[in-house]
């Protein structure tokens, strides 16, 4: 069943590279990176080099701004007939492992609710109505995943109207935990350049209104798959990635040579973008345009998916390509990584998300002209 | 809408602390595999070979996620000692079903919900509305939660701390002859209820069909 058009309208973003989408376009094309250094999230105590947003403001009134920005923009008065996806791999557990430690390692004072994947939703739900409400936790693909399941339901009529929020916040788990599995980058990430050190973590926030109203960007394809291979190692020659974005590119009903862009994962650990880069290079014989911009944003982990979509609906608005930041000498001299910033035509862009499990999720969106 | 599901299978376990038949010698032949599996996966593993799964794709649902690991993480971060990378990658939601398709081979999309004590509901709707595109779907909902603190966490006094229910699904347009009623299990976790429910209620039917209401 597929008879719906699929649209984004209201869209809004923060990182640590901006409180806005617009700053956050802006620091892109400018080669301007959010990642900075900071003590106090290693338990060794040394640096980690991570994106945390500092603006003076919570996350949960961060997510409630967003959120409001984001009905504002997209002129409907309230969200009572809209379905909540949510997004997430962190959920609540930035506040449980501080309350934990502020217990001293009793769990008396946690709360269910406010610890679990469920606590964005139920602190949107605190100040907005929902038709109904689900939450994504499929590690850094989480709202990849909302966003493809927003594309199914609005498709088949199931609901007349999606917000999508992909939200993550730093934790002592994901900093420590990546230290652990030696990615984390003790500088700022250098996606597919031959000398990359690691990925850096990162908190984010991403919402988007998506409806079968037509707007001048469509989502127009959504490819999922399992790399079926290893829980944190994708499969080397990016089998997984590449089926994910065959799927897609099916779904959307296009050749692969339609992509102008492809805003990949591209995390800047070895093994990440050298099997993303061989997918790539094996499905687009064409070379279009690739590039990450996780060197401005950090690893936003299950918001990637959500802001990622933003920043390309806006290379699409804006018809220009942020060069990948510091790209000096890339591992795949074949893959067409941006260096410097593009002013081109770009129609059709392609954005990946891949996760622990071998979770992956590609989805194609489309600048629509006056002539669709 | 309403979307009725054919039940092709389903299978249920259960137990106070750990489940015990899981049969992870014969599910996963790969011992360095094996050892790494967290309960949810081996739970999920076991649940698949019950329903006849053949790799399809997979809806997953669990409340509280991979809780060993993940207090196994918290209280290495609260006592400032060295991470576990296993006890890391295996901490995220999705783990379980992860497993399954690494044991399986299965490449096919695999999704997890999480929503607390509405995670069963939202398997069901999440799968429902997959089934549209006339694809069969395996429905998992898992939680084990057995860990030494978890008496001060459960406040609602469950006593099966290892749970999951399987249901292997494709869409029908055959009227319906099961319907959630929100039957409570006090035993089990909340968000197993309406899983569990439909799974004892279509072991009495031949033909088992339940219509979902999103």
């Amino acid at each position: 069943m597929k008879s719906k058009k699929v649209y984004i309208h209201g869209m809004s973003a923060c990182c640590s590279a901006g409180r806005t989408s617009t700053d956050i376009f802006n620091a892109a094309i400018h080669g301007e990176s959010g990642v900075k250094k900071c003590k106090g999230y290693l338990i060794s105590g040394e640096e980690s080099a991570i994106g945390k947003m500092d603006f003076d403001i919570s996350f949960n009134d961060l997510l409630l701004e967003k959120v409001k920005e984001v009905l504002m923009l997209s002129h409907i008065e309230n969200f009572q007939d809209t379905l909540l996806l949510v997004g997430t791999s962190v959920g609540g557990m930035t506040w449980a492992e501080k309350q934990f430690i502020k217990d001293e390692g009793s769990y008396h004072n946690i709360e269910l609710e406010k610890q679990s994947m469920q606590s964005i939703s139920l602190t949107l739900k605190k100040h907005f109505s929902f038709k109904d409400a689900m939450t994504f936790s499929t590690a850094c693909t989480s709202s990849s995943n909302a966003i493809g399941f927003a594309k199914e339901v609005l498709e088949a009529g199931v609901y007349s109207q999606v917000l999508v929020v992909g939200a993550d916040s730093i934790s002592y788990t994901t900093v420590n935990g990546f230290n652990a599995l030696g990615v984390l980058s003790s500088e700022c990430s250098l996606p597919f350049d031959s000398q990359r050190t690691g990925m850096n973590v990162a908190e984010g926030i991403g919402v988007l209104f998506l409806n079968t109203d037509p707007s001048d960007i469509q989502l127009l394809g959504v490819g999922c798959s399992s790399d079926a291979y290893n829980i944190t190692h994708p499969q080397p020659e990016g089998n997984g990635a590449k089926l994910a974005m065959s799927k897609a590119l099916q779904d959307a009903g296009i050749e692969a040579k339609k992509i102008d862009y492809i805003n990949a994962h591209g995390t800047g650990t070895m093994a990440n973008d050298t099997a993303e880069g061989k997918a790539i290079l094996s499905l687009f014989p064409h070379h279009p345009y690739v590039g990450s911009t996780k060197s401005i944003t950090g690893h936003t982990l299950g918001a990637c998916g959500a802001i990622e979509a933003i920043i390309s609906t806006d290379i699409i608005k804006q018809q220009s390509i942020p060069a990948n930041r510091h790209l000096q000498i890339k591992e795949l001299e074949a893959l067409n990584a941006v260096q410097k910033n593009k002013q081109t035509e770009v129609n059709f862009v392609m954005s990946n998300a891949f996760a622990f499990g071998g979770n992956n999720v590609s989805i194609i969106l489309k600048r629509v002209a006056d002539e669709d | 809408m309403k979307i009725n599901l054919k039940i092709l299978g389903q299978a249920y376990v259960s137990a106070n602390e750990k489940c015990d038949t899981l049969e992870e010698k014969v599910l996963v032949s790969n011992m360095m595999l094996r050892r790494r599996l967290t309960r949810g996966a081996k739970i999920a593993i076991y649940l698949a070979s019950k329903v006849g799964y053949e790799n399809e794709k997979i809806v997953f649902g669990s409340a509280y996620g991979e809780v060993q690991a993940t207090v196994s993480v918290v209280e290495s971060i609260y006592q400032k000692k060295s991470l576990s990378p296993t006890a890391f990658q295996n901490s995220v939601h999705n783990t379980p079903v992860s497993y399954l398709s690494i044991v399986s081979g299965n490449t096919a999309e695999v999704t997890t919900v999480s929503d607390l004590h509405d995670t069963s509901l939202s398997v069901l709707k999440v799968a429902a509305v997959k089934a549209l595109k006339g694809d069969k779907i395996l429905l998992l909902n898992i939680d084990a939660f057995a860990f030494d603190g978890v008496d001060t966490l459960n406040r609602c006094g469950v006593s099966k701390l290892e749970s999951g229910v399987a249901l292997l699904v494709e869409m029908t347009t055959e009227d319906a002859n099961i319907y959630i009623e929100n039957i409570e299990d006090k035993a089990l976790s909340p968000s197993l209820w309406q899983m569990q429910e439909i799974c004892e209620k279509s072991i009495n039917h031949s033909h088992p069909i339940v219509e979902i209401e999103i």
